[in-house]
């Protein structure tokens, strides 16, 4: 059955390229289609496991939801990518069409990519997912579009090549090419010869993929350029694949997890922070709605970091971190791609997205106005709605395992000195808990952003650009209410089970 | 005495190795005197024989034995096959670049050469010695110069021909000069393990100079051998060949001439196999040989390709920088080495078939082998050139087709024998760097289909059929073989 989840947006794709069926309609099945297969597969019971999911026609394929984050990473996709079709506006036909396969393609290629258990499948699977986002960035960006695709192309390009020579080290050195053998090779013993190595092209291909500082100045244009739908889905689904391999991997190997990735934990503090401050400060000053979103999405990445780098710190008994993790990435997912979606409207209604140049627009449109409150409000930190439950999981389990005076992180490794000296400065928080004090200053600033750029659009005086706002279609609508659903109902019942 | 000869150069060939060489030389004889006889017959006719015998060939090659070797004859079959239909497709260029305008006359050899050649690869696959290794592998050059300067009326081909000729037969020179050190060191012809054995055993002062005169046999050897595959030092005159000889001609070059030359390099390399494990004093000589070699064909190929705009040139060093990425599973060998260089041949071979015959039919209706005149295709022909896009995307290493699969077994190879000798790690960053420029000049042309709008004057192309259906075969194979082994849990 899971093949489906794979074949579904592929042979739709083909149908659109090949025999050229309507681009919006035929999208919309596959992604209809494969929301409920999705949501079925999810929902499935645990138990159930391999058999019964994972074959085709009798041939057991390399295809599970085994994986910890597998169900959690699934959902997401499906939802966003139900919406960004529902929501799917092209300038015209053909390019409906390119945007309907493009965003297809992105899907089942992420897809296959969170359910995939061979590990070569499961880089093969992201690889061939970004394609279609440099094409569409290419072809139908904003802005200076094909430089921006290029430097995307190259940075992405490059860091995926970095993953793969760590991947096949990792999986040389074990003996093992997909996760559920190396689950078996880290049971039976087997330790990787070189796992700094292996750790640190790991933390830096993934990281790259997951813009991490200072790797990340490819992503806030690349999202800002792009057709609403790829912006969503590359935004929302795509750019977790690296989170998701990091955890997964460290998952595996659990309380030995601190040889691979240990000795950069520290190097990782840092980094995040600049995510989370630098980058947050570059978003404040940013006067476009598609550039501040842009933005915000690369600073959101550090508090993911910041939940690895506590799962690392933790020796991979930090249950709460993961948790949070997987709660956080569903629920910034959600947000960001319910925020690209409304950038689109709100382009289509205003025909700019300088945030000088609007205003008043909720006078016109009250429902895009409460909507883009709600996401905006979502990805501050708001309580009661889907990102709230997960960063404030990752807070907590920030301070899960500690005890004042103690230093979670032994290794004697990177920055180890400068963090230990401020460590007895300041009553004995270790490096974690350290960057999480400063890190806290984030939500702050995303406050900050999010509530200026509300202000700058929904409020005061009904600019020009808002005067020529029309109304919303019903898909618009529809999409939007989609996707602030989930928010809202995953704020309150965060889906911790899965 | 002859019996003494026989012993020095034979291995213990059997007639019915060869009966597959014998049926392509008897039906190219056939051809060429039906030609010459009965000069109104259309060429097309001849065209159609000769690639079905090809595609007979390589069928009964099928069917007959699933040894390595056997499948580079395969691959080489079927290029030629593919390379001589082209040839047809090409029809108008090539009456007008012989013959001067719409006429046929002389063009029959055009068809016919191709075959020759195959039998010659077909030939060498069964060589265990150096005599019949040099002669068949002769058989393969000589038909190709003559296809490189084919179009006498271009000064491009004209140019690309006498540089084949020059530098092949320099490199032939080679190939007869280390036959010579060969047999003057170990007295015989034969590739065997026990020559190799004796010659490099040394211990006496006698015996010392035998591995160092050996050395320098092997040496000269893989140097001839080097030049076919297009690996750096050798690689000089890939890029001026490919972007000179008429397309049909460089298609044949890149695929089945290189085939041709990698089944040298494991001929060559079946005898050593043993012998190259960390402690023997010649295996360290060997292996920083050939990880220096692969390192600087990577290097020099890839980044080469980095600034073309003509496509076929394009072609021609990412022909090296693939033989790259081929040689890195010569730098330790092993006995899957034969089964993982064919497996990457499969792959180069769809790819750059089909890319050949993309360029092919852009240069016959847009008059042009510029990246550029691919503009706009992906407007006026979008299925066309998605098909392209697929060829071009395997040659890159895109995930999910065969040519991904074929470059991952390069990068797992390398991240194999790293356990055994560490230095080549340092091949590690250099295969990344030159994996990560593929992407971008392969891209090139993607950017060029889909980014460049096409001009008020560009109609769509009209795909010959043979075209057509050579494109599709391609990527469905592309994409099948590089699908299946992933998600399926064999």
């Amino acid at each position: 059955m899971l093949i489906w989840l794979i074949l579904i947006p592929v042979i739709a794709a083909a149908c659109i390229g090949l025999l050229r069926t309507p681009g919006r309609a035929t999208a919309l099945l596959s992604a209809g289609l494969t929301l409920v297969l999705g949501l079925c597969a999810v929902l499935s019971p645990t138990d159930c496991g391999h058999d019964c999911l994972s074959s085709f026609c009798g041939m057991p394929l390399q295809l599970s939801l085994a994986l910890p984050l597998s169900r959690i990473m699934l959902l997401l996709t499906v939802l966003v990518t139900f919406a960004a079709v529902l929501g799917l506006k092209a300038p015209d036909k053909d390019a409906a069409r390119s945007w309907a396969i493009s965003a297809l393609l992105l899907s089942a290629g992420a897809t296959g990519a969170f359910l995939s258990d061979n590990i070569i499948a499961f880089y093969g699977f992201h690889e061939l997912a970004l394609i279609p986002t440099f094409v569409m960035i290419g072809c139908y960006g904003r802005g200076n579009r094909r430089t921006i695709a290029w430097t995307a192309t190259l940075y992405l390009g490059l860091a995926s090549m970095v993953l793969l020579a760590g991947l096949l080290i990792l999986c040389s050195e074990m003996h093992a090419w997909s996760f559920s053998t190396l689950a078996a090779a880290v049971q039976a013993g087997i330790e990787p010869g070189s796992p700094a190595l292996i750790g640190g092209l790991l933390l830096l291909g993934f990281g790259t993929l997951v813009s991490l500082f200072p790797f990340h100045t490819w992503a806030a244009p690349a999202y800002a350029s792009a057709p609403t739908p790829i912006a969503m889905l590359h935004a929302g689904v795509l750019k977790k694949f690296g989170l998701y391999g990091l955890f997964t991997i460290a998952g595996i190997f659990g309380d030995k997890c601190g040889a691979l990735f240990g000795c950069w934990n520290n190097l990782l503090l840092l980094l995040l922070l600049g995510n989370v401050l630098w980058v947050g400060y570059v978003t404040v000053c940013q006067t476009r709605l598609d550039d501040m979103l842009g933005n915000s999405s690369v600073m959101h990445m550090g508090y993911l970091f910041l939940a690895f780098a506590a799962f690392i710190a933790g020796q991979g008994h930090n249950e709460l971190a993961l948790q949070g993790a997987a709660l956080l990435m569903l629920a910034h997912g959600l947000s960001i791609a319910l925020l690209f979606l409304l950038t689109g409207q709100i382009e289509a209604q205003t025909r700019t997205l300088e945030l000088d140049s609007m205003g008043g627009l909720a006078q016109k449109l009250p429902y895009l106005g409460f909507m883009f409150g709600l996401a905006g409000l979502a990805s501050v930190g708001l309580p009661l709605l889907a990102n709230f439950a997960g960063e404030f999981t990752i807070f907590v389990s920030a301070f899960a395992d500690w005890v004042p005076g103690s230093c979670l992180t032994t290794c004697d490794c990177i920055l180890s000195r400068p963090f230990s000296a401020l460590s007895q400065m300041l009553g004995g928080l270790g490096p974690v808990q350290l960057t999480l004090v400063f890190a806290l200053w984030g939500l702050v600033i995303s406050a900050i952003y999010m509530l200026r750029a509300f202000r700058h659009i929904f409020e005061a005086d009904v600019a020009h650009a808002s005067a020529r706002a029309d109304k919303l279609s019903l898909a618009d609508m529809v999409a939007a209410a989609f996707l602030a659903l989930f928010i809202v109902l995953f704020g309150i019942l965060p889906p911790t089970c899965l | 005495m002859e019996e003494h000869i026989s012993n020095l150069v034979s291995a213990d060939y059997t007639w019915c190795q060869f009966c597959p060489t014998f049926a392509l030389v008897i039906l190219a004889a056939l051809l060429l005197l039906t030609d010459a006889f009965l000069p109104k017959l259309p060429k097309r006719s001849l065209a159609i024989v000769a690639a079905l015998g090809c595609l007979g060939t390589a069928g009964y090659l099928i069917a007959d034995s699933g040894a390595p070797l056997t499948l580079l004859g395969v691959i080489a079959c079927g290029a030629t096959a593919l390379s001589i239909m082209l040839a047809f497709d090409y029809k108008k260029i090539t009456c007008d670049s012989v013959a001067g305008g719409d006429c046929e006359e002389g063009t029959g050899e055009f068809y016919t050469l191709p075959l020759v050649a195959c039998a010659g690869i077909l030939c060498l696959l069964q060589a265990r010695d150096l005599i019949l290794l040099f002669v068949s592998l002769e058989v393969v050059t000589l038909s190709s110069y003559v296809l490189a300067g084919y179009f006498r009326r271009n000064q491009g081909s004209v140019e690309a021909g006498i540089k084949y000729l020059i530098l092949g037969a320099m490199s032939t020179g080679l190939l007869v000069f280390g036959a010579a050190w060969y047999f003057g060191t170990t007295g015989s012809f034969l590739l065997s393990f026990d020559t190799v054995q004796r010659a490099i055993s040394g211990g006496t002062a006698a015996s010392n100079a035998v591995v160092g005169g050996f050395l320098m046999a092997n040496a000269l050897l893989f140097a001839g051998a080097f030049f076919k595959v297009g690996a750096v030092p050798m690689h000089l005159w890939i890029p001026d060949v490919y972007q000179g000889a008429p397309t049909p001609v460089s298609t044949f070059l890149a695929v089945a001439s290189k085939t041709a030359g990698f089944a040298v390099l494991l001929i060559l390399i079946a005898p050593w196999m043993p012998f190259i494990i960390p402690g023997i004093t010649v295996a360290r000589l060997f292996v920083t040989v050939f990880a220096v070699v692969a390192a600087a064909t990577l290097l020099i190929g890839n980044l080469g390709a980095l600034t073309q705009n003509n496509a076929k040139r394009l072609l021609g060093y990412s022909s090296i920088g693939q033989a790259g990425f081929i040689l890195v599973f010569f730098i330790t060998p092993s006995a899957a080495t034969p089964v993982m260089t064919a497996g990457y041949l499969l792959a180069y071979a769809l790819a750059t078939t089909a890319v050949f015959y993309a360029i092919a039919m852009v240069r016959t209706q847009r008059g042009s082998e510029e990246i550029a005149a691919f503009r706009g295709l992906g407007k006026t022909n979008p299925r066309t050139a998605f098909l392209i896009v697929v060829a071009l995307a395997s040659l890159a290493g895109v995930p999910l087709t065969l040519g991904f699969i074929a470059k991952l077994n390069s990068f797992v190879v390398l991240v194999n024998s790293m356990s055994l000798w560490g230095n080549l790690l340092i091949l590690l960053p250099i295969m990344i760097l030159c994996a990560a420029a593929g992407f971008y000049y392969y891209f090139k042309i993607i950017r060029a289909m889909y980014w460049d709008a096409p001009r008020p004057e560009d109609s769509p192309l009209q795909v010959p059929p043979t075209t057509g259906i050579v494109l599709s075969l391609c990527a469905i194979g592309l994409i099948v073989l590089g699908t299946l082994p992933l998600l399926l849990n064999w």
